[in-house]
């Protein structure tokens, strides 16, 4: 019962007293609905804790059995470590314990600085090489259906920039709609538009009945498995 | 030699050649920070006021003290306690200030006028053991240390992002050393941020708060709420997951926060993208403007809306067979969604490389200052 | 095995061979500073007019979610959006709902106000009074439910420890209904379409969003019911620059032409500071020696848009990097898409062959 009966008990009062609160505001729902969602953010808190922990358990794992690659995640305990108390304890803070978290000039703020953001942004800025390659050697124009792909692309790539404007800036006034940029502008605003729309809709018919499955405690599958 | 050694090698190699580069054609980062980048720091102790006009000073009579009270509204965040002696037995700044001037100076810290923060006349700097410190005048002096690490860290940072890019030509260790250094830095990041900016304030300042407010101030005066036991509960028992003895127990926590979003999302979507969408398409097909009559671009885009976001979801339909009228609306809805797609892609490809001109611009320009403006 | 003719090369092409490409496609325009004239589209151009037709003092809620990865796209667009907002006068009121947003956010004021500071400087703008930073909280629909009913339930303080009842900006702010216009700066999930779902639509609060490239496609179908316009990427950055430009460059040349004054008494005070490493003040004294000829020769008011914002640039602090980073990307899709069409014919030249 504790591990199943309670905590679909918890989804089903939890998402009713929600939905109940969007269409009846008065108390007592509109008091649970925020106090819940107040409640939610701070659990929500708690997740971080939850990851951060796990990763300490599986690199310590790995340090612990001297498994392949092991002082690489001595590498990562450490660091994590370091950042962790750095930041509790707002050690070098220009305002101390009171200041802002990422006050200009602190130690915390340096890691973000120096490595947080250079390392974050570097390995999104690796996608770009490999969408160019992947472009290249996949990207064909083997039936109709992928060249319409493929022009709309195009049409996009080379509309979004400068290019697509001296490309067709020839065209006279009254086929302005065919020049790379207008013909951008309307692809996005009417096909795009409604390719997307549609699978919009198609995605919220299936939360909307996933969400009904949750809080009615058909779907269990966020339970996990019978042992405990 | 191995495969790994000769791309450890090669990376430090093209890291020398780059910095060379930037010495012959640009200027490498300067370990000392630049006049406009003097970011004032000020240490724990000092006073931060309301703006000028908004404070004035006071003895308390009880203990003698001097305390700064404000007007009109404003809060002092911290004070400097009458005791406070800087360093050489000069004055303190603020009270010698306040003794020959009745106002206080207002001074831009950090290129923004913090809220409650700053006082001081202009600022000269001073060097002493190779530190750079600030000395701020008017009657009394206070020594503030100017933290300064651009040079040193733009190095790092630049170290950092050469070894991802290294990844390019093939995995080595320095492309592994920066990723397990990111990943710890970062999972320790983010638990730093929820824990101040959420736990401390919505949790801990509910359940104690004259112990929050000894640290977070702001947080002062709120009545003590058991209500947010509750969360301080569930938060624990979703960290028993990491046990395989209690990991049961965070069923319930993970219960909670299913109910919740099950109960937001069926709402949001239901409203946002179900109900709210099907009301965006349908509309007129037929643009009329009164004084030009019919729109024929603007019907055709009209048109063109409406057919393709019928044709998309009769091709999503599975129930029934693609064949006939079906088949054919179906063909026209997988049309619309290659363009959809494409425009996906081109957008994508956008993103991507706006994100590399950023990074190279942090290289060639922050690092190596080889920009030709 | 027989040799590889030039067109097995090309076929066969190394991918590093391809990366290098890219690279050089994107540095040897940026080395070189090259960059194209913006012409604003309809979708820009109405995000621009709402802030643009908003009375002065008007509230607007501006959610920075977004981090380092995305900074790129995002941050021209977020500067150019906040100058403008104070520009107008507007009190912005900065949330984040993810757990770097707020240190974007102090940065992006910092440098906007700067700009504003320079551009000028009879002008005060007072944090607490023009712009407040509220910080982040993690929750996501949940912050979104808890805003729309009571602000000050989740949001106590704001990142500086401040309690918002102490900030004279947050007098009359109870919940979302509160403000005038949302801006949503979001690089995924949790943002835009959060705010819109849960946030702006039970509101009844309009909403423009800026976006990253990736997610702004997604966000089509909410325009123009519940999102009123959408910047989407670099380019609508450039744009925006480009419309915001338009609207100060009278005051930037009215400024420029006091910039000699201006920069004659920054190289006054750098020479006489003893306290500056000496290759770093020879190094600052250049810089604004050779920004001090350049706006000596010119006359700001029959200056090109370009030269202007060159100039605009190094004297007053004015930045433009949406502009700007357009260069390097223009001639990097170029190159992509020549890469496509190469891979396309050789497809095409094997078909006829009969290898595949």
């Amino acid at each position: 019962m504790l591990t199943r009966s309670v905590p679909i008990l918890i989804t089903f009062v939890v998402g009713v007293v929600l939905v109940v609160s969007f269409f009846i505001p008065h108390q007592p729902f509109g008091k649970l609905g925020e106090d819940f969602s107040v409640f939610f953010d701070i659990i929500a808190s708690f997740a971080f804790f939850l990851g951060g922990g796990n990763l300490v358990r599986i690199h310590l794992e790995t340090v612990g059995k001297r498994k392949p690659g092991w002082g690489y995640s001595g590498i990562t305990l450490v660091s994590f470590f370091v950042t962790l108390f750095i930041g509790f304890s707002k050690i070098g803070n220009p305002w101390g314990i009171q200041g802002d978290l990422s006050e200009y000039g602190s130690p915390f703020y340096v890691i973000y600085e120096s490595i947080f953001t250079p390392a974050s942004a570097t390995m999104y800025a690796l996608l770009a090489f490999y969408v160019a390659s992947a472009s290249y050697r996949a990207f064909r124009a083997k039936n109709l259906e992928a060249t319409v792909l493929l022009i709309a692309a195009f049409v996009i790539l080379l509309g979004r920039t400068f290019v697509g404007a001296v490309l067709t800036a020839w065209l006279p006034d009254s086929l302005a709609f065919l020049r790379i940029p207008n013909l951008a502008n309307w692809i996005l605003v009417t096909p795009n538009l409604s390719g997307q729309r549609a699978i919009m809709i198609g995605i919220s018919l299936g939360i909307i009945s996933t969400s009904l499955k949750l809080i009615l405690g058909i779907e269990r599958s966020y339970l996990g498995g019978d042992g405990e | 030699m191995s495969r790994s050694m000769a791309v450890s090698l090669g990376f430090l190699a093209v890291f020398a050649a780059l910095a060379l580069l930037g010495a012959v054609f640009g200027g490498l980062t300067s370990p000392l920070p630049r006049a406009d980048e003097i970011k004032l720091t000020m240490p724990n102790n000092m006073v931060v006021v309301a703006p000028q006009g908004k404070i004035r000073r006071e003895v308390d009579p009880a203990t003698q003290k001097t305390k700064f009270v404000a007007a009109d509204g404003f809060r002092i965040v911290r004070e400097v306690p009458a005791s406070y002696q800087p360093a050489g037995g000069e004055k303190n700044p603020c009270i010698a200030a306040d003794e020959k001037k009745p106002e206080l100076i207002f001074k831009p810290v950090r290129h923004e006028t913090h809220y409650g923060a700053v006082v001081a006349g202009d600022a000269t700097m001073e060097e002493k053991n190779g530190e750079a410190y600030v000395r701020v005048p008017n009657g009394g002096s206070l020594i503030e240390r100017v933290r300064s690490f651009r040079g040193f860290w733009t190095w790092v940072a630049a170290f950092l992002t050469l070894g991802i890019l290294s990844f390019l030509y093939d995995d080595n260790p320095f492309y592994k050393f920066t990723e397990h250094l990111f990943i710890g830095v970062s999972a320790a990041y983010w638990m730093c941020l929820a824990f101040w900016s959420t736990i401390v304030p919505n949790l801990l300042g509910k359940l104690w708060p004259a112990l929050v407010a000894s640290i977070n101030p702001g947080v002062g005066g709120e009545k003590r709420n058991l209500l947010y036991l509750v969360p301080l509960v569930f938060g624990v028992l979703l960290l028993t997951r990491l046990t395989s003895k209690f990991g049961w127990l965070s069923r319930w926590s993970l219960a909670f926060i299913v109910g919740t979003t099950a109960g937001l999302n069926f709402v949001g979507y239901l409203q946002s993208d179900f109900v709210g969408q099907i009301e965006g398409s349908i509309g007129s097909l037929v643009a009329i403007d009164p004084a030009k009559g019919v729109q024929w671009g603007a019907t055709f885009s009209a048109i063109v809306l409406f057919v393709g976001v019928l044709t998309c979801l009769v091709y999503f339909f599975f129930s029934t067979e693609h064949k006939g009228v079906m088949g054919a609306a179906s063909r026209v809805g997988i049309w619309v969604l290659m363009i959809t797609f494409g425009a996906s892609f081109g957008f994508t490809v956008m993103g991507r490389i706006a994100l590399l001109v950023a990074r190279m611009e942090f290289l060639f320009n922050d690092w190596l200052h080889i920009i030709i403006q | 095995m027989a040799k590889k003719t030039f067109y097995d090369r090309v076929r066969d092409i190394d991918r590093r061979l391809i990366f290098l490409f890219i690279a050089l496609s994107v540095a040897i325009p940026l080395i070189f500073h090259l960059y194209f004239p913006e012409t604003p589209t309809p979708m820009t151009q109405a995000v621009f007019d709402k802030i643009e037709h908003l009375p002065a003092g008007s509230r607007i809620l501006m959610d920075f979610s977004y981090d380092p990865a995305s900074m790129p796209e995002i941050e021209p667009m977020a500067t150019a959006w906040v100058r403008h907002c104070l520009l107008k006068k507007h009190k912005i009121y900065a949330i984040a709902l993810w757990p770097v947003g707020p240190q974007l956010a102090s940065d992006t004021f910092n440098a906007a106000v700067n700009f504003l500071r320079n551009l000028d400087p009879e002008r005060r703008i007072v944090y607490g009074e023009d712009y407040v930073n509220l910080g982040f909280k993690s929750g996501a629909q949940g912050v979104i439910n808890v805003l729309l009913t009571n602000l000050g339930t989740l949001y106590s303080t704001d990142i500086n420890g401040a309690n918002i009842a102490d900030i004279p900006m947050m007098n009359g702010v109870v919940n979302l209904k509160s403000f005038d216009l949302i801006a949503s700066i979001s690089a995924g999930t949790p943002g835009t379409k959060e705010l819109i779902q849960f946030g702006s639509v039970p509101a009844g609060v309009p909403l423009v969003a800026g976006t990253t490239s990736v997610f702004a496609p997604l966000l089509y179908p909410y325009y123009p019911a519940q999102m009123l316009g959408i910047l989407g990427g670099l380019k609508s950055a450039a744009e925006y620059d480009a419309l915001l430009f338009r609207k100060i460059k009278p005051q930037l040349q009215a400024r420029l032409r006091l910039a000699p004054k201006l920069l004659q008494d920054e190289i006054a005070q750098l020479t006489g500071d003893r306290s500056l490493d000496p290759a770093a003040k020879r190094k600052l004294v250049a810089e604004k020696t050779a920004a001090l000829r350049a706006v000596e020769k010119a006359d700001p008011a029959t200056l090109g848009d370009r030269r202007l914002m060159d100039l605009a640039g190094p004297v007053l602090g004015y930045t433009q990097k949406g502009i700007s980073r357009m260069g390097p990307q223009a001639v990097a899709h170029l190159v992509i898409v020549l890469f496509i069409i190469i891979g396309n014919i050789t497809y095409f030249i094997d078909k006829r062959r009969g290898r595949r």
